[in-house]
């Protein structure tokens, strides 16, 4: 579904991507791994055309994706999770997901709000609360929520786990493996492997913006060398 | 041991909203204690009341024996407290060197100085806190393009520069890759060892606290609801419903003392 | 009490354009971050295309049409503008856009010389709305009446957009984070086309709705930009209630002060709004601008050293060839050479607080024409002499820079940039408005050197003693722990609070010793001009300085320097022409989209990519 060729992204004058390639299925959730700097960021901003990649083929089912504008990307189907949050503060939970609402889209699920209430309870009792003045996990649950109300067919997570409580990160495992059910493909980056563990079908490590494994978990746990070189576990 | 920081009911109301309410504890000399907590918990107005920031409602604060009501972030600074964000903030447009000479200037009050070169000045003191924390190698380089973990050891050089008695870290490991994490909690533990600091900090990574630190609060809507060793916390049950949960997506501290 | 109601209504009813205009520039500023300098442009744009459109539609249906129409128009022209000037400058460092814009003033100022025509232009009356209501026995226009009622109504309106609908929650979205609107779907390019024919289109209706109570004039855009930044930053930067509130609160103070305080109508409006900003520093319904927000461009500056021997010898050597220009120039080039010395001292000054800490000041010319004015009035008053006038001219600019440094630096960004804009102002009112004393427009005259230094090329030399004798002070301090507090301030104010360093007061001594260079810079072009004018303390002064520093590279040293031999060399040949401005305008577009780094940033940059200099840490 998503195919990544020979992507080199640079940030200014550094040279963050080097040829990376990798692929998603359709129905899988992958994902990346790597130490903080590896590039996991900035693969997904050059998905997402965030970081227009210098050369190489971002393809997404079937077409390039490089060179479209951010919106154009997001128009095709592909919703992107920042790891920063980056809710809107000054608008109610509401509004929020205002911003996100997309045209229904055909081939993956149309939410509406009162599925994703459901899915994110907390989301329903503050729906008219500003996004200030939410925890930092209820901004989290946001920025998903905010993201599936453009109907994705794919999802992007950069970084769910990051700086939330443990309580809130099983939620959001919880979380990922029902977008997964309802027929979503999902590739988050993650810095926490067991996290990894308990949500995704394959991996994919980075060290230095170069792919070094491709494989499902149970591939990369029958080899802990590649781990230990690579995840600094 | 003697007692570096300690407080008594301190307390923080935002209109009718009690961020901390009634929150003691102390910290002793050569300690690394812990506040953990669900975002909101409040450690952060805790944090900035402890640095001046933010003015209790209720409550005292000594350090070192001395109060620190009606002090301003300034001036606890010169009583020698350090501080680290979660987010790094460090002079972009500087070298490394540069940004550690910056706070050597303000330690020896010579900020409004307009004659001499600033780029000569405390450079020795500059070099050997900047080896301290093993950043020497790059001493000459531009801010700017530090890797993230590079950043935060840069960090911690300035935070040291006025050789301070308790150093506060607000999630000092926030956005690291485990690795990363670990070394720099060994190398906070070694400072604290070596040269005899306090470090009072918050953290999420459950890996870091349970292999670093000697002591561990946690807080809750702004209650402190357990102060104990690493093993009396991840024991008590209030703390795993309100903050560990199941503790099936964090390794165990042995796992991560091995890395 | 009649009176008091009639004086009450006619403010109210002035309160309309000031309104629209502001609420355009505030919408404009929120979702794009750029303070649209060319705002007032559009609201005169808006008078004179209402006034044509009268010309030829009839009746009260026509009137009212044409003033619809005009919105229309001018929001249209915005769209030109956004589409062909400010698409391009999107990316380029923050607020380099500032320059842009201004380039945008000076196109359309000449545009409508050549258009309409330098005489101003009698607004037509409103059909069917000529005569006065008697109001408790006060006369009242009832074309004020109309506008009281019409206000309310686009105010309700714009505000029913912004808060309850799709396109307000997206602009309100984009406000905060645009590339994460992006990143959501949503097509930020319209937005912002949207926002800006929006913003225009409201400007434009607003010069068109006080035709009949003001008509159209050449210098409407100037007049109306200081009380629009007046409303915005009293009302709260983003604001629509605020906006309006301050609007009203400053036409109808303004009516009340004709009547009551005929002296002092531009110093009141100044007064006011510093008592609003010691309670409520935001503005009345502003927040504070959150630091770091989104959407930020532009890499970090690179650390600065002193300067090399090879360097120092090409700067030697420039001072040479200037030095020795007595020998080959004429007495003209010697003029022209003096002028472009104080030019650069004054952009100088700017570009320390400006380059090193961040400071964008709007208002620096009060400084720059205080010193001047400080000279002068002492030669009138005191005669005193050359000398002791040279020294007291930064005494008394620094003064000011101490006391308006001490309001304005209570903010920051673009509260700060608009506060010190509307200080300068309030000077520029005073001295204008204060005729006993300052001889008003007529200015001071009759400032002549001291007899040794009276010769066009002592004089020179003079200037290039002290001016270059101010620029390397300049340059040392900026080397200095000083000059480093000064950027550690503006990199991370909160690293620098947190080690021990007071960032205000380190600003506020820049201000100060900026202010100071820039007085000094002011009384040397009094003597050497003989006289001094209003116009020295104007805004249009101050974006010179700016325009030199941003063209010139803020990241850079040397920026304000080359920036300013740079732009008064440019000038001095066009303005030659007849339509100079349109010229420079362009030019300025120009270099803007061109080379967003500025003149020597871009150089560098050009110059690494070539070899010639070696690169930025990463590029090997």
């Amino acid at each position: 579904m998503l195919e990544i060729a020979s992507v080199n992204s640079f940030y200014g004058k550094a040279h963050v991507l080097s040829d990376l390639s990798f692929t998603v299925q359709r129905g899988q959730v992958a994902a990346l791994l790597g130490r903080n700097g590896a590039g996991k960021s900035t693969t997904m901003k050059s998905i997402m055309q965030l970081v227009v990649p210098r050369s190489g083929q971002v393809r997404f089912m079937d077409r390039d994706l490089v060179g479209l504008a951010p919106h154009r990307v997001a128009k095709m189907g592909l919703g992107y999770v920042p790891e920063d949050r980056r809710i809107f503060t000054d608008l109610t939970v509401l509004e929020n997901l205002e911003v996100g609402r997309q045209p229904a889209r055909e081939g993956t699920v149309t939410w509406t709000r009162d599925m994703l209430f459901d899915l994110f309870p907390n989301l329903a009792e503050r729906r008219n609360n500003r996004g200030k003045e939410m925890s930092g996990g209820e901004q989290q649950m946001l920025t998903i929520a905010r993201t599936l109300m453009g109907n994705p067919s794919f999802v992007l997570l950069d970084e769910p786990s990051e700086g939330i409580a443990p309580v809130i990160v099983e939620q959001m495992a919880r979380v990922i493996l029902q977008l997964k059910s309802e027929g979503l493909t999902v590739l988050l980056s993650e810095q926490n492997l067991h996290f990894a563990r308990a949500v995704a079908d394959v991996a994919v490590i980075i060290e230095g913006g170069a792919q070094k494994f491709h494989g499902t978990l149970a591939e990369l746990n029958a080899q802990p060398e590649i781990r230990d070189a690579y995840l600094s576990v | 041991m003697s007692i570096v920081l300690e407080t008594r009911g301190l307390s923080k109301s935002f209109g009718a909203i009690k961020a901390v309410s009634d929150v003691s504890f102390s910290l002793h000399k050569g300690e690394l204690l812990a506040m953990i907590g669900p975002n909101g918990a409040g450690k952060s107005t805790c944090f900035n009341m402890l640095m001046g920031q933010l003015k209790p409602t209720a409550g005292t604060v000594w350090l070192n024996g001395q109060d620190l009501a009606g002090l301003g972030p300034r001036q606890i600074w010169r009583m020698g407290v350090g501080r680290t964000f979660q987010i790094t903030g460090t002079y972009a447009s500087m070298t490394v060197a540069e940004n550690v000479q910056m706070a050597l200037i303000s330690h020896n009050r010579r900020v409004f100085a307009i004659l001499p070169y600033a780029h000569r000045l405390y450079r020795d003191r500059a070099m050997e806190l900047l080896d301290l924390v093993g950043m020497g190698d790059q001493a000459d380089r531009h801010c700017a393009v530090l890797a993230y973990g590079d950043l935060k050891r840069l960090e911690l050089a300035i935070a040291l520069a006025h050789e301070p008695s308790l150093l506060l870290m607000d999630e000092p490991t926030a956005g690291m890759a485990p690795r990363e994490r670990i070394a720099l909690m060994k190398l906070t533990a070694d400072i604290v060892r070596d040269q005899g600091v306090s470090v009072l900090f918050t953290e999420h990574d459950m890996d870091v606290v349970f292999a670093h630190a000697h002591r561990v609060m946690v807080l809750n809507r702004g209650q402190l609801i357990a102060n104990g060793t690493v093993e009396d916390i991840r024991n008590d049950p209030r703390v795993q419903e309100v903050y560990l949960g199941g503790g099936t997506l964090f390794h165990a501290a042995e796992e991560g003392q091995h890395a | 009490m009649g009176f008091f109601i009639a004086q009450l209504l006619t403010g109210l009813a002035n309160a309309g354009a000031l309104f629209m205009v502001a609420s355009g520039l505030s919408l404009i500023f929120g979702v794009t971050r750029i303070v649209n300098f060319a705002h007032g442009s559009f609201y005169m744009l808006g008078a004179y295309v209402g006034y044509s459109l009268m010309q030829v539609l009839p009746g009260a249906v026509g009137f009212w049409a044409s003033i619809l129409l005009a919105g229309v128009i001018v929001g249209l022209i915005g769209v030109i503008v956004e589409i062909c000037v400010l698409r391009p400058v999107y990316r380029a460092p923050e607020l380099f856009q500032l320059v842009a814009t201004f380039g945008v003033i000076l196109v359309i100022q000449d545009l409508t010389l050549m258009t309409w025509g330098a005489e101003d232009v009698l607004g037509p009356r409103a059909p069917g709305l000529t005569g006065v209501v008697r109001i408790m026995g006060e006369p009242v226009p009832k074309y004020d009446l109309a506008l009281l009622v019409i206000t309310p109504f686009v105010a309700l309106g714009l505000w029913y957009l912004i808060t309850r609908t799709r396109v307000g929650v997206l602009v309100r979205a984009a406000t905060q984070d645009r590339e994460m609107v992006g990143a959501l779907g949503v097509n930020q390019s319209w937005l912002f086309t949207g926002v800006f024919f929006l913003g225009c289109a409201l400007a434009g209706l607003g010069g068109a709705l006080q035709l009949p109570k003001g008509g159209a004039d050449l210098l409407m855009d100037f007049n109306i930009l200081t009380a629009v930044f007046v409303v915005v930053v009293i009302g709260g930067m983003g604001s629509l209630p605020g906006a309006y509130l301050a609007a009203v609160l400053i036409s109808v103070l303004g009516v009340f002060g004709v009547t009551y305080m005929p002296q002092s109508t531009l110093v009141l409006m100044f007064v006011i709004m510093v008592l609003v900003l010691m309670i409520r520093p935001y503005g009345l319904f502003g927040r504070p601008e959150v630091a770091g927000e989104h959407g930020q461009v532009g890499e970090p500056e690179r650390p600065i050293k002193p300067a090399g021997l090879r360097a120092r010898m090409i700067v030697a050597a420039g001072l040479a060839v200037l030095a020795l220009m007595p020998v080959y120039g004429s007495s003209f080039a010697l003029v022209l050479a003096t002028d472009i010395l104080i030019f650069c001292l004054f952009a100088a000054s700017l570009h320390f607080i400006l380059g090193l800490g961040g400071l964008v000041s709007f208002g620096h010319a009060a400084f720059f024409g205080g010193g001047a004015y400080v000279a002068a009035l002492l030669v009138t008053y005191a005669d005193t002499p050359m000398e002791l006038a040279l020294l007291l001219a930064p005494l008394g600019a620094g003064m000011a820079a101490i006391i308006i440094g001490w309001v304005c630096l209570r903010l920051t960004g673009v509260y700060f940039a608009m506060l010190t804009l509307a200080f300068s102002q309030l000077l520029w009112s005073l001295v204008f408005q204060w005729g006993e004393v300052t001889r008003g427009d007529d200015g001071l005259v009759n400032i002549w050197p001291s007899a040794w230094a009276s010769g066009t090329t002592v004089y020179f030399y003079l200037s290039l003693v002290i001016c270059t004798g101010g620029i390397l002070f300049l340059r040392h301090a900026a080397h200095a722990p000083f000059g480093y507090a000064l950027r550690a301030a503006r990199d991370s104010a909160r690293q620098a609070e947190a080690t021990g360093i007071d960032t205000k007061r380190v600003q506020w001594a820049a201000f100060a010793l900026a202010g100071a260079m820039a007085g000094v810079a002011g009384g040397l072009f009094v003597f050497s001009k003989g006289s001094v004018f209003p116009n020295e303390l104007e805004i249009a002064r101050s974006f010179d300085a700016l325009i030199v520093v941003f063209l010139g590279g803020v990241k850079t040293l040397a920026g304000g320097v080359v920036g300013g031999v740079a732009l008064e060399g440019v000038k001095d040949i066009l303005t030659r022409f007849e339509y100079w401005r349109l010229a420079l305008g362009v030019l300025i577009i120009l270099v803007v989209i061109v080379a967003p780094d500025g003149l020597v940033g871009t150089a560098r940059k050009l110059a690494e990519r070539w070899g010639i200099l070696r690169g930025a840490e990463d590029s090997k």
